[in-house]
Order: structure tokens, then C-alpha cells, then sequence
């Protein structure tokens, strides 16, 4: 899942895109209304996490626009604009949740991981694939109680195939969404993940549930 | 308050009302006393007609009937007077002071949280009317109070919750981290030694403004000469830092401006400090003053950026920032013009400004001297 994080309060956006960042996401920062929606434009965002005092563009035309392109991107705002006519608003304008400044982390992760979870095919909290059951909540996935061991990395690629569980993915696809921008991969390192993620299921004692699809990608 | 014209007045009403009414049981007093005695006379020759009494008897007699008959009828106006003055200055009483009534009414629904209300009296441009009016002030200016104390806490609020939350994510990322790094701890303490110092600095601007608003009966008699002398000498260095020549021009001699010397230096250091932050590389800042009727105006003349008309009237406006990013880079919390505003007017003067974008900007700020 690949997130952007506008905030042009930089140590706040730092920390919390390190943060994320340990929770498998792949994420990138940008700090003004201008070159968020330059990014938007570039990159295939899964959620934005959208301040709403910007430099140069303001959050809620950010929100807007996003809207009339007809973009359907998680939007979480986060905001120190309290009122309730603010929240009323940035919903409004098409904002998926609202959380105020200051926050709890962990509830900022709850609640971007529900928007995900609302956009995505599986509306559950823990995915399950066959006998594999992958937990979002502690980055690993279980074959009939038996632990995989994923890295942080092989995780977020398990999870976005779950969330699109019968549909073919391209390893460009995969890059776009798991990496961040500047990861610089190539596909060869989902090759790398892909195989490494295949060996580590079959050692819990499952079955190779990733099929390749030759030429297209891969499929759950 | 506009004069009312005096035969509108509850004052005039009453005096009409009890002047009429007095003249009228006078008559009937007087009336009704004469009556009685013409009936003593009509009646006395049938009474002595075959009297063989002497005359003088007789006119002893008729001088007791007489007396009789005043006494009997005084006595019976006086009880009617009592009932007709009781019963009827009752009702007048309470004729006129309805209105007093209504009003009490009409106030007592007002509460204090509810202080939208007005009591809005709607009748003769009369004492009652101006009593209803000037409490219908009054309560303006209480919620204007109100209404400015809440969007002060407001706005404070709303700046602190962002340095609240930088520190507060930034230490709840790290304690996600399992063996965090000393170099991890070290950030951590830069990030919230920053915040810490961002919050100061606005809870002590807080403050000041807050203090500027409250009523000051410690204004003393200041020179304008030493003390513009004292503030820009104490920019000097921050100046030469920024590559700035700042200079004081020329100030009027003998000069006293009436006033309090702290939060007037907090005033005039709050526009040489802006004329610092947001002025170009070996750029000037010039200050002057000069007399203009009964003011002073001191001036703080930059060649920075300047401000977008647009934006000129809000500037001194809290919390306003022409462009946020930069101001914040710059350490600006949106305040330094509001309370440069507030003391101006605090000290029945004010502030303006003049400026073109790329050129530079002068603030005046004009203060009434002694």
C-alpha cells in the first residue's frame, strides 16, 4: 500500500512517514498543495494523508481536485482546524475520515488501515487466503498457527495481493504500490521478494498459493 | 444619548395626570361644601319661621348649624378622599409602571449564556425606552467581550496543537521501534526541544497580548528620542547578522509620549523585527519619526518583500500570515502585527501601512504625545 503525506510541518511529516514506513507502507512526502497534486499526478497512490493549511494550494482544493479528476484515492485529512464545520467540510469535499492534530498514532494507523480496508475488496481486519491468514495488525501472516516470518518488505507485497485476490498484478503494478518513490527498484527485486515469499510458505508448511502468470504477473 | 422631547416623559405624564386629578376633587370638594352650606340656608327660615326666640338666639343657632354641617361634610370628602386617592393612585401607579414590569421580564429571559438577546422595547421614546436601550448596549458589549475572548482562546488552541503534535507523533513513532538508537533519541530531543521552544514563544506572545488588552493605569511619560534610541540599539546585532543596515533617523526632541514603556517597546520591536525577517540581503531599515498634530508617528521604513495589497488589511489580524510556509520558516507565529495593532489603539493610537510588493514596506505607528 502506498501512501502520500501531505504536511508541510516537516518534522511532523518525517515522523510520521517513518512511522508508517515500519508498518510496511510505502510512503512519500511532500510539503506544499503544489507539488502534491504534481505527485498525485505521477505516482498511483493507495491514501493521501492530507493536511489542510498548505502552502501554495490549499487542502481542501487539494481534496477537490482529487475529487473532479474523479479519483477515487483513500483521503484521510489531518488537520489542527478543530471546528465542526471544518470536518463537516473536508468530508464533504470528499475526504474518506477526518482526524484532528494532535493525535495518537496509533489511531492514525487504525484509521487509514479501515480506508484501505473500505476501498479494497476484503473488508476485514485480517485477511485470509486458503489456510494462509496474513494480519495487517502485526505485519505477519500464519499457516494453521504456524508463524511465515515475513519481512516488512514481503509483507506489504502478500497484503496487496490478498487485497486483490483473483486479479492478475503486474510487477509494475506491485512497484508502484509497495515501493516508494525513491526505493528506485526494478522489477527484478519483486522477482527476488516473490521468490523469497514462496520459499518462506512452503517452509511454514503451505502451499504455494502465488501463481505466475506468464507475461502479465502474478495472482492470488 | 439624543434628548427626548419632555412631553414624552414618564416624568411629564405623571405630573399631567396627578395635577388633573387633584384640581378635579378639589372641585368636588369645594363644590360639595358649598352645596351643603347653601342647603343649611334654604332649610334655616322654615326651622325659625315661628320662633319666638330672640334674634340673637336665633343667630347663635344658625351659626351651630352651620358648623354643624361643615364638620359632617368635611369629615365625609375626607373618607371619600382616602378611598378614591387609595383605590385611584393604585391604579395609576401601576398604569405607569408597567412598562418597568415588562422590562424585568424581558431581561430576566436573557442568561448569560444566552447573551444573543435583546430586549428591544418597543414604545414611547420615554424613560423606559432609554433604561431598555442602554441595557440592550450594555449586553452588546458583553458579548462582544464574550465573542473576542473565545476566538483569542480559539486561535491559541489552534496554534498549539501543531507543535503538540510534532512532539507527540515524533515520540510515539520512536517507541514503535524496538531498539531505538541513540542517534534515533538524539533527533527526538532536537525535534522536541524545537516545539517546546515554539510553544514558549507563543504562550509569552499570548501573554503580552493578553496584557495589553486589560485596562493600564501605569502609563509614565516617556522620551521618544531614547526610547526609539534603546530599541533600535538593541537590533543592532541581529541586524548586522542579516547583512541589514538598520538606522534611527533624526527624532523630535523633548518629546513625551504618555504610555506604558513595556508593552510600547514590545510594539515597536515587533516591526523592526519583521522588517529583519522579511527583508533581502544587504537590504535597509530605516526608522523615523516625526510630529503630525497630536501624534507622534514613528515609522519602520524595509526594503523586503513586500505585502500584496490584498493582504494589507488583514495583516494585523491574529494569526494571519501572507504566506504560511515562509512566515513559519522565519519563526513568525501571526501574531507580532495583532498585538502591535491592539497596543497602538490601547494607547488611543494605531497602525498602518504602506507598501509595494518587491520594493519594501513603511509602517506607521501613531501615538499621541503629551
Amino acid at each position: 500500500m502506498r501512501i502520500l503525506i501531505v504536511e508541510d510541518e516537516k518534522d511532523l511529516a518525517r515522523a510520521v512517514a517513518k512511522g508508517l514506513g515500519k508498518q510496511g507502507y510505502a510512503v512519500d512526502v511532500c510539503f506544499d498543495g503544489e507539488e502534491s497534486l504534481f505527485m498525485l499526478d505521477v505516482n498511483q497512490y493507495d491514501l493521501v494523508i492530507l493536511d489542510l493549511n498548505l502552502p501554495k494550494v490549499d487542502g481542501m482544493d487539494v481534496c477537490r481536485r482529487i475529487r473532479l479528476a474523479n479519483d477515487s484515492t483513500g483521503i484521510l485529512m489531518l488537520t489542527a482546524r478543530s471546528g465542526a464545520d471544518d470536518r463537516v467540510k473536508g468530508l464533504e469535499e470528499g475526504a474518506d475520515d477526518y482526524l484532528v492534530k494532535p493525535f495518537y498514532f496509533p489511531e492514525l494507523l487504525a484509521r487509514l488501515r479501515a480506508i484501505l480496508r473500505r476501498k479494497g475488496e476484503q473488508r476485514y481486519a485480517i485477511l485470509r487466503s486458503g489456510d494462509l491468514v496474513v494480519d495487517p495488525n502485526n505485519l505477519n501472516g500464519y499457516f494453521k498457527d504456524v508463524a511465515v516470518g515475513f519481512t516488512v518488505k514481503e509483507f506489504a507485497i502478500v497484503e496487496y495481493l490478498m487485497r486483490n485476490a483473483g486479479r492478475i498484478v503486474s510487477q509494475e503494478e506491485l512497484l508502484e504500490h509497495v515501493w516508494s518513490e525513491d526505493a528506485n527498484s526494478l522489477t527484478q527485486a519483486v522477482k527476488v521478494h516473490i521468490k523469497n515469499i514462496r520459499k518462506k510458505l512452503l517452509d511454514a508448511g503451505g502451499e504455494n498459493i502465488i501463481t505466475t502468470v506468464k507475461g502479465k504477473g502474478y495472482m492470488l | 444619548m439624543k434628548q427626548t422631547a419632555f412631553y414624552n416623559t414618564i416624568g411629564f405624564k405623571l405630573t399631567i395626570w396627578y395635577t388633573v386629578l387633584l384640581v378635579l376633587f378639589g372641585v368636588l370638594i369645594i363644590a360639595s361644601i358649598n352645596l351643603a352650606m347653601w342647603q343649611v340656608r334654604v332649610d334655616l327660615p322654615r326651622r325659625f319661621i315661628d320662633s319666638n326666640q330672640p334674634p340673637l338666639e336665633v343667630a347663635r343657632l344658625a351659626a351651630d348649624r352651620y358648623v354643624q354641617q361643615l364638620r359632617r361634610y368635611s369629615l365625609l370628602n375626607l373618607g371619600g378622599l382616602v378611598i378614591v386617592g387609595g383605590v385611584g393612585g393604585y391604579f395609576l401607579s401601576r398604569q405607569m409602571l408597567k412598562p418597568v414590569d415588562r422590562v424585568t421580564m424581558l431581561a430576566r429571559n436573557i442568561s448569560t449564556s444566552n447573551l444573543k438577546g435583546r430586549i428591544a422595547y418597543q414604545g414611547p421614546d420615554d424613560e423606559m425606552k432609554r433604561l431598555a436601550d442602554t441595557f440592550d448596549e450594555m449586553l452588546g458589549r458583553l458579548e462582544d467581550a464574550f465573542e473576542c475572548q473565545n476566538q483569542f482562546i480559539q486561535d491559541a488552541s489552534h496554534e498549539l496543537r501543531t507543535p503538540i503534535a510534532i512532539a507527540r507523533t515524533n515520540i510515539e513513532v520512536l517507541e514503535m521501534e524496538e531498539k531505538p538508537t541513540i542517534k534515533e533519541y538524539k533527533n527526538l530531543v532536537e525535534v522536541l526541544k524545537l516545539s517546546i521552544e515554539r510553544m514558549s514563544k507563543l504562550s509569552e506572545k499570548l501573554l503580552v497580548l493578553s496584557k495589553a488588552e486589560r485596562e493600564s493605569d501605569e502609563y509614565s511619560d516617556i522620551d521618544a528620542a531614547s526610547f526609539l534610541g534603546e530599541v533600535v540599539t538593541e537590533f543592532g546585532t541581529l541586524a548586522n547578522n542579516n547583512d541589514l543596515s538598520l538606522r534611527l533617523l533624526e527624532v523630535p526632541k523633548g518629546v513625551n509620549i504618555k504610555g506604558d514603556a513595556f508593552s510600547l517597546k514590545q510594539a515597536v520591536s515587533n516591526l523592526i523585527d519583521n522588517a529583519i525577517r522579511y527583508n533581502r540581503a544587504g537590504g535597509e531599515i530605516c526608522v523615523s519619526a516625526e510630529l503630525a498634530g497630536p501624534h507622534l508617528v514613528i515609522r519602520v521604513a524595509d526594503t523586503g518583500i513586500g505585502i500584496p495589497e490584498k493582504d494589507q488589511q488583514r495583516i494585523f489580524e491574529r494569526f494571519y500570515r501572507v504566506d504560511k510556509s515562509r512566515s513559519r520558516l522565519q519563526g513568525g507565529s501571526g501574531l507580532g502585527l495583532a498585538m502591535v495593532k491592539k497596543i497602538a489603539e490601547h494607547h488611543g493610537g494605531r497602525v498602518s501601512v504602506e507598501s509595494s510588493p518587491g520594493e519594501g514596506s513603511v509602517f506607521s505607528l501613531f501615538l499621541p504625545v503629551r
